[in-house]
C-alpha cells in the first residue's frame, strides 16, 4: 500500500491535479490492462508513461505511430548474422514495460493490429517464432479526438481491447501556474524520480487486488449497468461480457487503491465510464445531437439502481 | 397484488375459521363484529408488522370503551371500571364457570385471545414452520369445542383443515416481503386512528345523527321490508319477535352504588304470538317492603331523560320519591299475589328533567337457600300451560330432567336458552297461526331479548314452574362511577321463577353477547372481607340486626373477591413486562440492513432518502445537513461493511442511530433548518 501511494505521488509530481487520471492509470496497472489516452497534444501523456516507467524502474518505449511505419517497425525484424550464420531477432520498440503509443490511429490497420495483437496475447510472432513479452507489460496508447484527416480510426473490436479510456483534459489555471513554476529553471520533475515499485511488489500487489471480495449483489449490479448499455436506445452497439469483466477487475483494483477488501458500489459507478465508453457505439442520430457515449453511460448509471441488501 | 399479500391474507382467512370456529361455541361477541375486528387486526399486520400489536391493543381499548363506558377515553378511571368488572367476572368464571360472564369481559376476553393467537399464528409462520404445529392445535381445539358444546363447529372443523393442508401444500411461506403501498396506507390508517381516536374521546354531546339524516337514509333501508321498530321500552306486547334498529337515545339517568335491572311491567297469559296485557287496578294503599327476606337497603336516584309513564324500580322498591309528577299504584286485577308488592305497576307522568328518588331493598338471593324451596304456592295463572305447543312442552322436559329442585331446573333453561341460541335482532315475526315459541325454538334459532325471555317462561312452566315475564331496562353504561345511562337500546325483558315463601327471583336467559348483564337472578360472588370505605359496588349487605355494612358475615363465601385484583394486575404488569422485553429484543436484533431501511423511510418522509440508484456514499455526500453527519458517516461505513463486504453484524451501538434520526428527530431538524437539504 506504502508502495503504490509512492507511486501515485510520482505520478502526481509529473502530471499535477490530475489525481483521478493518476487513479485510473494505476487501477490499469494492477489490472494488467491497457489503456487508450483519447486527448489533444501537449497535455503530459509522455509524462505520465515515463514517470511511470520510472517509479517501477522497468524498461519504457515509444512508438510515434505515422502512417508509413510498418509492422515490423512496432515488433523488430529477424536479421541475418553472417557470424553465426543464423536469422537473430532484434525486437521492435513493443519489448518493453511500459509502452507508449503515440496516436495510435495515424498508421495503418495493419501496423495497428500488430500492436494489438501484442496486447491482447502478450506476445509476439515474428516470421512464425512466438516470442513472449516481458512482465509486466502495459501499453498506453494515445489518440488526437480532434484532427481525424488522414487518421485510420480503430475499429471497435480493438478498441475493446483497451482496459480504460481516459481524457486527462486540461489543467486548472492554478495547476497550470504550478506546472510553470516546476519547470522554470530548465529542470523536469521526472528527473527527481526514484523507483518505487519493483516487478515483485506490483505483482504481488496484483494478486492481492485480485483477492477483493465483489459480493454477489454488485457483481449482479454490474450486469445491469451492462445489459443496460445493450438495449438503450441511444446505442448501437452494448457492452460486451469483456465490459463487465474488465468492470468487476477494474472496480476491485480500485477497490483495493482506495484500501478496502471488498468493492463498493461507488468503485464500479467511478470505472463504470472509462471502461464502458468506448466499448459502446453511438447511434448516428444521438452523435449528430452532440450526444457522447459518456453521457450515455453516466444516464445509465443514473437509472440502474444500486443494490443496498 | 403481489404473492405473499394473497398468502398472508390466506394465512388470515385461515385463521378467521378457527377464530369463527371457535366463537360459534363460545358466543363472546357477535360474529359480526368479531369477523370485522378481525379484518381489521388483519389489515394492521399487513401494515405495520413491527407495531401492530399495540395498535390492535389501541383499537380494542377503543372498541370497549366505547361499547361499555361512557365518558372520555383519556379520563383513565374508566379502565379501574373495566379492571373491577373483569376481576368480578373472573372470580364468578373461577366459581361458576363461564355462565357467569358479562359481555364487557367476554368482549375484553376475545379481543385479548384473537391479539394473542394471530401473534403468535404470524411469529410462528414467519419463522417458515409450524403450518403442522398450527394445523393440529386448531384441529384439537375445535374439536374440543365441539365435544364440549356439540354445536356449530363441525364445518369449521373440516374447513378449517381442508385450508390448512392446502396451505400446508401451497406455502413454503415467504413472509418477507413488505406491503406495496404500505407506506401510504399507513399514513391513512394513521389518520383515520388519529381522527377516530378524537372523535370518540370527545365527550358524547348526544346527539342523535338518524334524526338528522331520516330514517330513510340508513342504509339498511330496504324498501321492500317490513317497516322495522327501534329497540326501545314500550307497553304492548301482543305481537312479538318483528325485526329492530337500534337506538341510541337516552332515556333514563340511574345513580346507584351497585348496577340494577330496572322493572317496568310483568305479564303473565301467554297468547301464543305475545303477552296479554293485565287489566290493572289502582291500589290506593299500597303495602311495600318485604319483610321476611334477608338484604340491604340502597338508595337510588333516577333521572327522565324522555318523557316516560312508568316509574322503573329495582325489585322491591320501599320508598317512592317523585319530584316535578306523581304517581299512583296499580295492581292486576284477577290475581292473587301473595306479596302484592311484587306486582305492583307505579304508573306517573314524567316529563324530561323530571328525577324520582328510590329506596331499593336488595334481597340476598342465596342459591343454597333457593335449593331448599319449593314453587307450589304461586297463582295458578302463572302455571298456565295455554298456547304450549307438545314440541315445547317435550323439549322442556328434556332440558330440566335429572334436575331435582326449581331453581336448578330454571338454570337448566336459562343456561340452555342462552347456549343455544343466537343474539339477534334481524328477525321476523312469525307466520301469523305459528307459536312464536315453537318458531323461534325449532325453526329461528335466533332472536332478541323477547324471544329468549318468553320460551324462558314457557319452558319453564312446560317444566312445572311458575314463571311469569318482565319488562324494563338492563344496566346501560356506566357513565360516572355509580351512574349509569340507559338508552332505549337497553330496553330489555327477562323472566321471574317463583319460590314458595320466599318471591320471584329474576332469570336472564338471553345470552350476554350485545348488551346484557347476564347474571340477574343469581347473586353475584360476594367477599365480606372486603373493608373499603365507600360503599362500592357489590359491597356484602349487612346483616339485620348487626352494626354495619362491614361486618363480616358469616357465611362460608369469604376469599373470593379479593384476589383477582393482584392476580389481574401481576398478569397486567407481566404481560407489560414481558411486552417490553420481547420489543426490546426484537429491536436489539434487528440487523444494520433493516436499521439502513428504516432510516431511509424515515428521511423519505423528508425528502432527505436515498434515490435508489445512489449508492449510500453519494446519498451521504449529498444530504449534507443530517444532524450528527459523524456518526451518520460511521453507520454508513458500517453499513457498506455489512453489505458489501459481507462483514458480521456490527455491534449494537454501531447499529444504532441517535436520536436525531428518530422520526421526532427528524422533524424538530426540519423545522430549525429553515432551508433544507
Amino acid at each position: 500500500m506504502q508502495k503504490i501511494k509512492g507511486l501515485l505521488d510520482n505520478l502526481n509530481k509529473v502530471l499535477i491535479g490530475k489525481e483521478a487520471v493518476v487513479e485510473m492509470v494505476a487501477v490499469a496497472l494492477i489490472c494488467q490492462g491497457h489503456v487508450l489516452v483519447e486527448d489533444v497534444p501537449g497535455l503530459g501523456k509522455t509524462m505520465l508513461v515515463k514517470g511511470l516507467a520510472r517509479s517501477l524502474g522497468c524498461k519504457f518505449s515509444r512508438i510515434q505511430f505515422t502512417p508509413d511505419l510498418l509492422p515490423s517497425d512496432v515488433v523488430g525484424v529477424q536479421v541475418y548474422n553472417q557470424k553465426t550464420m543464423e536469422f537473430q531477432y532484434r525486437p521492435g520498440p513493443v519489448m518493453a514495460n511500459i509502452v507508449l503509443a503515440d496516436e495510435i490511429n495515424r498508421t495503418s490497420p495493419k501496423t495497428q493490429s500488430s500492436l494489438l495483437e501484442a496486447m491482447e496475447e502478450r506476445q509476439l510472432t515474428v516470421d512464425g517464432e512466438t516470442r513472449p513479452l516481458p512482465e509486466p507489460f502495459m501499453v498506453l496508447a494515445t489518440q488526437n479526438p480532434i484532427e481525424y484527416e488522414g487518421t485510420f480510426p480503430l475499429p471497435e473490436a480493438q478498441l475493446d481491447r483497451f482496459l480504460l479510456r481516459l481524457q486527462i483534459g486540461y489543467p486548472s489555471p492554478d495547476n497550470e501556474v504550478q506546472i510553470i513554476r516546476t519547470q522554470e529553471h530548465g529542470e523536469h520533475p521526472l528527473d527527481d524520480l526514484d523507483q518505487v515499485l519493483s516487478i515483485e511488489e506490483l505483482q504481488s500487489i496484483q494478486r492481492e487486488a485480485a483477492n477483493v471480495s465483489l459480493s454477489d449483489s454488485l457483481a449482479a449490479y454490474i450486469v445491469e449497468l451492462c445489459k443496460r448499455t445493450r438495449n438503450n436506445s441511444s446505442l448501437y452497439l452494448g457492452a460486451s461480457p469483456r465490459g463487465s469483466l474488465g468492470l468487476a477487475r477494474t472496480a476491485k483494483a480500485l477497490a483495493w487503491l482506495r484500501g478496502r477488501d471488498y468493492v463498493l458500489p461507488d468503485d464500479i459507478k467511478a470505472m463504470a465510464v472509462p471502461v464502458l465508453a468506448h466499448r459502446v457505439i453511438l447511434n448516428p442520430e444521438e452523435k449528430l445531437q452532440g450526444q457522447t457515449a459518456e453521457d450515455v453511460i453516466r444516464k445509465i448509471i443514473n437509472t440502474v439502481y444500486v443494490p443496498t441488501r | 397484488m403481489r404473492a405473499d399479500v394473497i398468502k398472508k391474507i390466506l394465512c388470515g382467512l385461515w385463521f378467521m375459521v378457527l377464530v369463527a370456529g371457535l366463537n360459534t361455541v363460545m358466543r363472546f361477541i357477535d360474529s359480526g363484529i368479531l369477523i370485522l375486528v378481525f379484518l381489521f387486526f388483519t389489515l394492521v399486520d399487513l401494515i405495520f408488522s413491527k407495531a401492530g400489536i399495540f395498535i390492535k391493543v389501541f383499537i380494542s381499548l377503543l372498541l370497549v370503551h366505547r361499547k361499555y363506558y361512557i365518558g372520555n377515553f383519556f379520563n383513565l378511571r374508566w379502565l379501574t371500571w373495566l379492571a373491577q368488572d373483569m376481576g368480578r367476572d373472573l372470580a364468578a368464571i373461577s366459581q361458576q364457570g363461564l355462565v357467569m360472564v358479562q359481555p364487557v369481559t367476554a368482549m375484553v376476553l376475545t379481543l385479548a385471545t384473537l391479539i394473542v393467537l394471530q401473534t403468535v399464528f404470524f411469529i410462528v409462520f414467519k419463522r417458515g414452520r409450524g403450518i403442522t404445529f398450527f394445523l393440529c392445535l386448531g384441529t384439537a381445539l375445535l374439536a374440543a369445542a365441539y365435544t364440549w358444546q356439540g354445536d356449530g363447529s363441525v364445518w369449521y372443523t373440516v374447513f378449517f383443515v381442508v385450508l390448512g393442508l392446502i396451505l400446508k401444500a401451497t406455502l413454503p411461506l415467504e413472509m418477507k416481503a413488505s406491503f406495496p403501498l404500505g407506506r401510504w396506507l399507513r399514513l391513512l390508517l394513521a389518520t383515520v386512528l388519529v381522527l377516530t381516536a378524537v372523535a370518540w374521546a370527545m365527550p358524547d354531546p348526544g346527539l342523535d345523527f338518524s334524526d338528522w339524516m331520516g330514517d330513510g337514509l340508513v342504509w339498511k333501508y330496504d324498501p321492500l321490508a317490513p317497516p322495522r321498530g327501534k329497540v326501545s321500552y314500550s307497553s304492548y306486547d301482543g305481537a312479538l319477535g318483528s325485526a329492530l334498529n337500534d337506538d341510541d337515545t337516552p332515556a333514563l339517568r340511574v345513580i346507584t352504588p351497585v348496577p340494577v335491572y330496572l322493572r317496568g311491567e310483568t305479564r303473565w297469559h301467554y297468547t301464543g304470538s305475545g303477552w296479554e296485557s293485565p287489566t290493572l287496578v289502582k291500589e290506593d294503599s299500597p303495602q311495600l317492603a318485604p319483610q321476611h327476606l334477608k338484604g340491604e337497603e340502597i338508595d337510588i336516584t333516577v333521572e327522565v331523560l324522555a318523557a316516560a309513564s312508568l316509574i322503573f324500580a329495582p325489585r322491591y322498591p320501599v320508598d317512592i320519591e317523585v319530584q316535578g309528577g306523581s304517581y299512583d299504584v296499580y295492581l292486576p286485577r284477577d290475581i292473587n299475589p301473595v306479596y302484592p308488592y311484587e306486582n305492583y305497576k307505579y304508573s306517573a307522568h314524567l316529563e324530561e328533567g323530571d328525577t324520582y328518588r328510590l329506596s331499593v331493598f336488595l334481597p340476598e338471593d342465596d342459591p343454597e337457600a333457593l335449593r331448599e324451596l319449593t314453587s307450589a304456592k304461586a297463582d295458578s295463572k302463572y302455571y298456565s300451560l295455554d298456547n304450549i305447543t307438545a314440541r315445547v312442552y317435550e323439549l322442556a322436559q328434556t332440558i330440566v330432567a335429572g334436575k331435582t329442585n326449581s331453581y336448578d331446573k330454571a338454570v337448566a333453561i336459562a343456561s340452555y336458552l342462552r347456549y343455544n341460541w343466537d343474539y339477534s335482532l334481524e328477525t321476523e315475526q312469525p307466520e301469523p297461526g305459528t307459536d312464536f315459541v315453537e318458531d323461534f325454538l325449532f325453526n329461528r334459532r335466533d332472536g332478541y331479548c323477547v324471544h329468549f325471555s318468553t320460551s324462558f317462561v314457557v319452558l319453564a312452566r312446560a317444566a312445572g314452574l311458575p314463571a311469569r315475564w318482565v319488562k324494563g331496562y338492563s344496566f346501560g353504561s356506566r357513565e360516572e362511577e355509580g351512574t349509569y345511562l340507559l338508552r332505549n337500546n337497553n330496553a330489555h325483558s327477562w323472566a321471574e321463577v317463583w319460590f314458595d315463601d320466599y318471591g320471584w327471583i329474576p332469570f336472564e336467559p338471553t345470552p350476554g353477547g350485545a348488551h346484557l348483564r347476564p347474571d340477574v337472578g343469581v347473586p353475584p360472588p360476594r367477599n365480606p372481607s372486603t373493608n373499603k370505605p365507600d360503599p362500592g359496588e357489590e359491597q356484602p349487605p349487612p346483616d339485620p340486626g348487626t352494626s354495619g355494612p362491614k361486618t363480616e358475615t358469616p357465611e362460608g363465601k369469604k376469599a373470593v373477591k379479593w384476589w383477582p385484583y393482584p392476580v389481574i394486575g401481576g398478569a397486567v404488569i407481566a404481560l407489560a413486562v414481558a411486552l417490553y422485553l420481547v420489543v426490546k429484543k426484537r429491536r436489539d436484533a434487528i440487523g444494520i440492513r433493516e436499521v439502513y431501511a428504516r432510516l431511509q423511510a424515515r428521511l423519505r418522509i423528508f425528502g432527505w432518502q436515498r434515490h435508489r440508484w445512489e449508492t449510500p456514499r453519494e446519498h451521504l455526500d449529498r444530504v449534507e445537513g443530517l444532524p450528527d453527519r459523524p456518526k451518520l458517516g460511521r453507520f454508513v461505513r458500517r453499513f457498506e461493511d455489512s453489505v458489501y463486504g459481507g462483514a458480521e453484524e456490527p455491534p449494537k451501538d454501531e447499529r444504532q442511530l441517535g436520536r436525531g434520526y428518530s422520526l421526532v428527530g427528524l422533524l424538530i431538524h426540519r423545522l430549525t433548518r429553515a432551508k433544507g437539504n
